[in-house]
């Protein structure tokens, strides 16, 4: 233990600068992230978003550069060191100076928007987890295998990619992406392996050679799970959802967008969605399909392979829709025919809590994880907006139907959304925010506003919770495609 | 008596590069090991092979009883390494390198090391990297003296050291002795010829002898034949005899195998000779005969 403190104190005494330079930065970030109450973050707490991880990175790197593991020069190597400790000492300093300000930080952000951070604990650790298989793990893998920090910054990109992964794998909308999950554990194992082998017998060509090895790899997983096309996977992670679906090919609706447009013709299947409770709602997450039609000519699509385009409706009210896009000659070599359509279906399902109504004005509880404020923003021609604002520490964000009524109709509907946020994992996103956050705008007439609705609580917020994942399979003989593409 | 560090049949081949050669070697307890060679004779791969800081290609060295690619801490704590090109923590004061050293060696010694400081006059509150070479060197000894290693390695230490630094470095290291064993390379025969117990002569990666400081000088003499006329170097000549010249009436060679029967040797092969000298080499000058003899067209007849 000695020793372990010896190396650990050496590293603080050499790094201080740089370990209150992150320390500052971090609690920058909290103090902006903790006053925030709109999705997007400003282009201040946007670059530090990204610049604080490259700091921990190189900070990581200095740490474990202190005694490099490349070369045959390096003092310490000729000095009693024993790798166990000489390890222990560096994990105990990324430990103490990422993750524990990491996790001081996200916790007086959860304080002060109100609330308790014990209650939050397991997702803070799991926000730290993913910290470590994204960024801390790598980089100090990456600095066993390099000589310097100029090597090291080199590296850095390679990083990048995997913290733009794992950071942006706990933001995104709340799909069991399992590829995803498990190419990003399986790189956390791998360089945690990689950097015990570095550290205990110093096999520097080997280790090179097993992080390559391990890049492509993960590399290769990534591409799988960016198309989330492996429903075993997916299944295999997540719970599955108590549900047993059925998907069935609707006549052409004659409201829908279709037909030649640019370079493709557009084809709208609309299908109707049976089998889900009625307390449920769900979301497609992945659909491969293949058309075959009668003339033989056979067309496939799943992420990987792409004979047309295809985007998914959601499930609404018992039915969905998918959108193809066919080029011309593709399609005109099947229209004359009959096709048969068919393939399977990812889907997420969300149970449906109790809905709150709330007024408008400063935050309020909806539940124990939701916390939703509105704010009314009046025009001077009887325009205007309703901003709804609501945050969630849970994984996966604010899981949560966000609604509005018209009380001066007289009737109660949810008003048409003008745009809302969810976060999406890119520089500009606060991907080191424990909170995950939805903004809805909502246009209204300024004339349904009067001090007497405000009070009225007009805001509906349906607090959700994933129920897991399910896949449905369907199958359509004998279409006449050309009804669905006029 | 064991043997601190040896090698047997030790090879280290990088790629495009044949670094040692079946480097077999035994160097006895207590001594002052020099091993000499000119630059990139593989001297330095041949350490950094024994304190594992490269691997073997093949063949075995082994350091203090331990094959030396299982070279651990306990192992460590008995070695003083020292090299002129080693990394120092630059940032660190003289001070607090040798206080961050001393937390890994059980053995460490305060006041060996404040004997050492004193003798050294080392700065504590200066920077490594502001430190001169002669003062980094010196820092790098105290902090590998003060746990009286039981085996002090040394890679041209003293190289381009001033003479009074050099010697007062010397002195320090010979203190250590016999209690200690001293292995250190240099290119500097000079500088090693008046201390070394023990020489080896690498070149090219390959050993040209190895033997105590005392029998090689004795084994070696310049010898001059004097005749009384010009006359051509004889055919067939001792293969011990090394860089055979003629210059007018003197015919001068190296013998490296004289001994009692070198004068009637050297007589019977030149039963005209007025006069035959056999003077004691210096190293230097038996290192170079050598050197001259191994290369292509020159040495022995």
């Amino acid at each position: 233990m000695r020793e372990i403190l010896v190396i650990l104190k050496k590293d603080v005494r050499r790094l201080w600068w740089q370990i209150a330079a992150a320390a500052a930065m971090s609690a920058t970030v909290g103090w902006m992230d903790a006053r925030r109450a709109v999705a997007q973050p400003g282009i201040v707490e946007g670059l530090l978003n990204m610049m604080l991880p490259l700091v921990w990175a190189c900070l990581i790197a200095q740490a474990v550069l202190g005694e490099p593991l490349v070369g045959d020069r390096e003092f310490w190597m000729t000095r009693p060191y024993r790798w166990p400790r000489l390890l222990t000492a560096k994990v105990l300093f990324v430990a103490l100076f990422v993750h524990l300000p990491s996790l001081l930080t996200d916790a007086a952000i959860l304080a002060a928007r109100g609330y308790n951070p014990l209650a939050a604990l397991p997702q803070l650790l799991a926000k730290q987890l993913l910290l470590a298989e994204g960024l801390t793990l790598p980089a100090m893998t990456l600095a066993a295998l390099v000589s310097n920090l100029a090597q090291f910054v080199i590296g850095v990109p390679v990083l990048f990619v995997t913290l733009t992964a794992a950071l942006g794998f706990a933001q995104a909308f709340p799909l069991p992406q399992a590829v995803a999950h498990t190419a990003i554990a399986f790189l956390a194992v791998a360089a945690a392996a990689i950097a015990l082998l570095q550290y205990r017998g110093r096999r520097t060509r080997l280790a090179r050679i097993l992080a390559a090895s391990t890049l492509l790899a993960a590399g290769l997983l990534a591409a799988l799970a960016a198309g989330q096309q492996s429903f075993a996977l997916n299944l295999a992670e997540s719970r599955a959802a108590n549900t047993h679906a059925t998907m069935t090919l609707a006549p052409p609706d004659p409201q829908a967008v279709h037909g030649p447009f640019g370079r493709r013709v557009f084809t709208t299947l609309p299908f109707s969605f049976s089998g889900l409770p009625e307390s449920d709602e769900a979301q497609m997450a992945s659909v491969s399909m293949d058309i075959s039609a009668a003339n033989g000519v056979r067309y496939h699509y799943d992420p990987l392979r792409t004979d047309f385009d295809m985007g998914a409706g959601l499930i609404a009210h018992g039915s969905t829709s998918l959108f193809l896009g066919l080029a011309h000659a593709a399609y005109d070599r099947i229209k004359d025919s009959k096709v048969t359509i068919s393939g399977t279906a990812g889907f997420v399902v969300y149970e449906r809590g109790q809905e709150v109504r709330l007024p408008v004005g400063p935050a309020r509880d909806v539940s124990e994880s939701i916390h939703c404020s509105s704010n009314l923003y009046v025009g001077p021609y009887d325009d205007g907006s309703l901003d709804v604002f609501c945050d969630s520490p849970s994984r996966g964000g604010v899981l949560a139907d966000i609604g509005i009524y018209e009380l001066s109709k007289g009737v109660l509907r949810k008003a048409r959304p003008a745009f809302g946020s969810n976060g999406s994992p890119s520089p500009l996103v606060a991907w080191l925010s424990p909170l995950g956050r939805r903004q809805l705008s909502f246009l209204v007439p300024s004339s349904y506003w009067t001090g007497d609705e405000l009070a009225e609580r007009p805001i509906a917020i349906v607090p959700e919770r994933l129920a897991g994942y399910s896949t449905v399979s369907f199958k359509a003989p004998d279409i006449d495609l050309r009804e669905y593409s006029r | 008596m064991t043997s601190p560090l040896r090698a047997i049949e030790l090879s280290k081949t990088f790629p495009r590069v044949d670094a040692l050669h079946s480097l077999s070697l035994e160097v006895p307890e207590g001594a002052v090991f020099a091993l000499v060679g000119p630059n990139g004779a593989g001297k330095t791969t041949a350490i950094k092979t024994f304190l594992n800081l490269h691997k073997p290609t093949s063949g075995n060295a082994e350091v203090l009883g331990v094959d030396s690619r299982s070279l651990g801490a306990t192992q460590l704590a008995q070695i003083g390494y020292v090299s002129e090109n080693q990394k120092l923590p630059g940032w660190m004061t003289v001070g607090d390198f040798l206080a961050y050293c001393k937390e890994f060696y059980p053995t460490w010694s305060a006041d060996d090391l404040a004997a050492l400081i004193r003798l050294y006059e080392l700065p504590l509150d200066r920077k490594l990297k502001h430190l001169s070479r002669g003062m980094r060197v010196k820092a790098q000894l105290a902090s590998s003296l003060a746990y009286r290693p039981k085996l002090i390695v040394l890679d041209e230490p003293f190289s381009g050291l001033d003479v009074l630094v050099r010697e007062q470095l010397v002195e320090s290291v010979l203190d250590r002795t016999p209690e200690a064993t001293v292995f250190l390379a240099s290119h500097d025969l000079a500088e090693i010829e008046s201390f070394a117990s023990h020489i080896a002569y690498l070149n090219e990666g390959r050993l040209a002898f190895a033997e105590e400081s005392a029998a090689l000088t004795a084994r070696f003499r310049e010898v001059q034949v004097t005749l009384d006329s010009p006359a051509e170097l004889p055919a067939h000549l001792p293969a011990t005899w090394l860089n055979p010249e003629v210059s007018g009436v003197v015919i001068g060679f190296t013998d490296s195998q004289f001994g009692a029967g070198s004068q009637a040797e050297i007589r019977s092969r030149f039963p005209a000779a007025r006069e035959i000298s056999a003077r004691v080499m210096p190293l230097r000058s038996i290192v170079l005969a050598l050197e001259k003899s191994a290369k292509p067209g020159k040495g022995a007849r």
